[in-house]
């Protein structure tokens, strides 16, 4: 078994600015936003629609280019999309005239790797997601939540330094979304990566970071920094969880109503 | 979206090769370089265009052909509605018509003139009736799926509400299909001009642009020819206006 | 060094859990009852024909016996007359198709990939395109005379158009969350072109050339009807000046049913080569 050689890196977002122009006036997404995600830290980012996490997450991704402000992966900037984050988007973004197996390797393509190396990194990935049987099988073939496992490994294959996920689980029922929790929790802690992830479910946050940024909108910031004190592993129905996702409930509510 | 047809800001660089295009004629016209009853000089089209637009001729093909094709296409048109919302709307006259009607529809359009003359003889006749079946297929085809498409949501509800046949055709069903019969009748208009056109020139009687085209080869005058193509296009673009649908086939 | 993905690319068979392939639903075909009725109209018309035939309504030189049709049918097929105008008319078909779908693939694909040239060059092809093939025949008639040349010029114009506006849309076929991912995973040029802009466009190509084809059938039919002196639109227009009714029901019959079968075939090409469109 092929075990991990990247290094997990840390992720510095330092004053970034980003606008858009919508129907000829200037949106501002995002103001002054300076964050600090710690190599093999599982940060959230939550907030209520509009207050610029999706784009917050493109630009530490370079598929975004910030307005002023500087990104940093790893003590070197971020000057456009590269392999050293694997992102996994909302829409699985799978391609439809690939298998899995094929879908995954794609990630591996750019790796000096050979065929029989880049085979058993890809089974080893699609065990790692709970695919395995479905190697051969079109995304058309596949539920939600699989094909969202699919773009996860996918997302993994070159090995990261870290993986930004853009609310994965948003689209998938609230079953699903507990599983998939697990699932996200059990990789992360195999492959000790750094993971920055958006989502707008309180709870989700909770069960799985280790720190929470909560931002507001209008325009996007940073409201606070919450630190997810519980020991792991979390049980989901936790005095403690639960108080915090009261807490973060309100924040959010209040938010809501300016 | 009609908006967006006539706000659409005229891009320049779209005149540069037709320009283009009509000096290499010129230069190549001028210099004889190719027989110049293949290349008119563009000078002698130019002078034959002025001559047709303030003669008659020109003018009566013209109102001749749009005559024909608005006739047909009423006619295959209304055929087509007719067909395609009973084939839409019963199981059973489509696992009677549907197999015909689509075998039908195989037939190359133009290959049904030679039965159509051998019939009718040579006269309008034969023409619209062309013209007609040109405009019925899309018309029936398109009306056919739009009202079988109609969702079996929609339909539970008009059993619901005990509609009887004739209310559900006329309160869910027609209007429900409404998007794809009106795109079955733009195809129809497209079709049944392409008819007219070929109508006209197969069978070469009376007054038309088919008909001036082949008089026009006959006479070996690539000029008249030329213009009459030129009118071609004009008319296919302001009839893609009017239908907002590019043409796709013949 | 690219990655070769044929040996992940395997049937997809039948495993437990995955949804199956939506297979064409081919028991339309085998049901009794739907047969029948899908005969009874033609059967009708058949009888209905026979009936008027009897009583004369029609001379009987423009209306024949469907028992003369059958013989000539027969007559025509045995004495291989048929099957010869059919492979000539084919032939023509293959060689213009073939002319004018490279052309318009070509052309598409560079006013696909290049906004630039789509701007200079697109309004004038797309300009000329809407003058119906059909009146394009006296003009190549002059230029080409009545030879081969005129019927491959025909069918290569009428085969370009769906070609050419297929291709130029299947190059932007690929939406943009696609490019993004291919960003990502820092795909070079060609990697981009074989995994993400080819494969999204072939579905659209393939749909150009059905198209390409059926206008080809279409037009060929028109042009021997008028200018040639063999194949399938020439018999039938033969026939037509030798008040031969019955050859003419039997062309009319042929070319359908070819140009139908061209078509079926395309379809299923078209669903081999892209399962994963909606429409497979």
């Amino acid at each position: 078994m092929i075990e991990r050689v990247a290094e997990r890196a840390s992720v510095e977002i330092r004053d970034v600015w980003k606008s858009f122009a919508v129907d000829g006036a200037e949106v501002r997404a995002l103001e002054g936003i300076s964050l600090t995600v710690a190599p093999g830290e599982f940060v959230s980012i939550i907030g209520p629609s509009g207050c610029g996490k999706s784009t917050l997450l493109r630009l530490v991704a370079g598929l975004e280019v910030p307005d002023r402000g500087e990104l940093w992966v790893d003590s070197s900037p971020v000057t456009g999309p590269s392999l050293r984050c694997g992102i996994a988007f909302q829409d699985h973004r799978l391609f439809p005239w690939l298998t899995v197996a094929a879908n995954i390797g794609l990630g591996l393509l750019k790796t000096p790797r050979s065929q029989a190396e880049k085979r058993n990194a890809i089974q080893r990935l699609v065990d790692l997601v709970g695919l395995t049987g479905f190697e051969n099988a079109y995304p058309r073939q596949l539920s939600g939540g699989m094909a969202q496992r699919a773009s996860i490994a996918r997302s993994l294959a070159a090995e990261p330094q870290i993986l930004l996920l853009d609310e994965p689980l948003g689209a998938l029922d609230a079953l699903t979304r507990a599983r998939m929790q697990a699932e996200l929790l059990r990789i992360w802690e195999r492959e000790r990566v750094t993971v920055a992830m958006v989502t707008h479910d309180v709870t989700e946050a909770v069960l799985l970071s280790d720190r929470i940024v909560v931002m507001g909108r209008r325009p996007g910031r940073v409201r606070e920094v919450l630190t997810v004190d519980v020991p792991r592993p979390r049980p989901r129905n936790a005095f403690s969880l639960a108080t915090l996702s009261a807490q973060l409930a309100e924040l959010l509510e209040g938010d809501l109503d300016n | 979206m009609t908006q967006n047809v006539l706000r659409t800001r005229v891009d320049h660089r779209a005149f540069v090769v037709p320009v283009v295009l009509l000096v290499l004629w010129a230069i190549a016209s001028s210099l004889r370089l190719v027989d110049p009853h293949l290349l008119v000089p563009p000078a002698t089209v130019a002078a034959t265009l002025v001559q047709m637009l303030g003669g008659a001729d020109y003018w009566s093909a013209v109102g001749s052909s749009l005559a024909r094709v608005c006739g047909g296409f009423v006619l295959g048109g209304a055929a087509g509605l007719v067909v395609g919302v009973v084939l839409g709307v019963s199981r059973i006259a489509e696992r009677i018509g549907a197999p015909t009607l689509h075998g039908a529809r195989s037939v190359a359009l133009f290959a049904w003139i030679p039965l159509l003359t051998a019939w009718f003889g040579d006269g309008e006749v034969a023409k619209v009736a062309l013209i007609a079946l040109a405009a019925f297929f899309p018309v029936a085809l398109n009306t056919e799926r739009g009202c079988r498409q109609v969702s079996n949501a929609l339909l539970e509800v008009g059993r619901v509400l005990e509609f009887d046949r004739w209310t559900t055709v006329r309160r869910i069903i027609l209007p429900a299909a409404s998007r794809s019969i009106v795109t079955g009748l733009q195809l129809g208009l497209t079709t049944a001009w392409i008819g007219t056109i070929g109508a006209e020139y197969l069978v070469d009687q009376g007054t038309g642009i088919g008909i001036a085209l082949s008089s026009a080869r006959i006479d070996n005058r690539m000029d008249i020819i030329l213009i009459y193509m030129l009118t071609l296009a004009l008319m296919g673009l302001a009839l893609n206006l009017i239908v907002r649908r590019n043409v796709v086939d013949d | 060094m690219a990655t070769r993905f044929a040996s992940f690319v395997k049937p997809i068979a039948a495993q437990p859990g995955v949804c199956s392939v939506k297979r064409p639903s081919l028991r339309w075909w085998i049901d009794p009852r739907t047969i029948a009725l899908g005969l009874l109209l033609p059967v009708t018309i058949v009888v209905a024909w026979s009936i008027a035939v009897r009583l004369e309504i029609m001379r009987p030189q423009i209306l024949p016996s469907p028992l003369t049709v059958l013989a000539t049918a027969r007559d025509l097929f045995v004495g291989g007359e048929l099957l010869a105008a059919l492979g000539i008319s084919l032939g023509r078909v293959v060689v213009g198709l073939a002319i004018g779908s490279l052309l318009g693939i070509l052309v598409g694909i560079a006013t696909g990939r290049s906004r630039t040239i789509d701007a200079y060059f697109g309004p004038t092809i797309r300009g000329i395109c809407q003058i119906p093939t059909i009146a394009w025949l006296p003009f190549f008639m002059i230029v080409f005379g009545i030879g081969e040349g005129l019927k491959l010029a025909l069918i290569a114009k009428a085969s370009f158009l769906p070609l050419f506006v297929n291709t130029s849309a299947a190059m932007r076929a690929a939406p943009e969350r696609f490019h993004e991912v291919a960003d990502v995973l820092e795909l070079d040029r060609w990697q981009r072109l074989r995994l993400v802009v080819l494969p999204a466009a072939l579905p659209l190509v393939a749909s150009g050339f059905r198209m390409g084809l059926s206008n080809a059938w279409h037009v060929l039919v028109v042009v021997e009807m008028v200018a040639a002196a063999a194949g399938v639109g020439h018999l039938m227009a033969w026939s037509r000046t030798l008040f031969q009714l019955d050859a003419v029901f039997v062309t009319i019959v042929v070319i359908g049913i070819t140009g139908w079968a061209m078509d079926a075939t395309m379809r299923l090409i078209e669903s081999r080569l892209s399962p994963w469109t909606a429409n497979a």
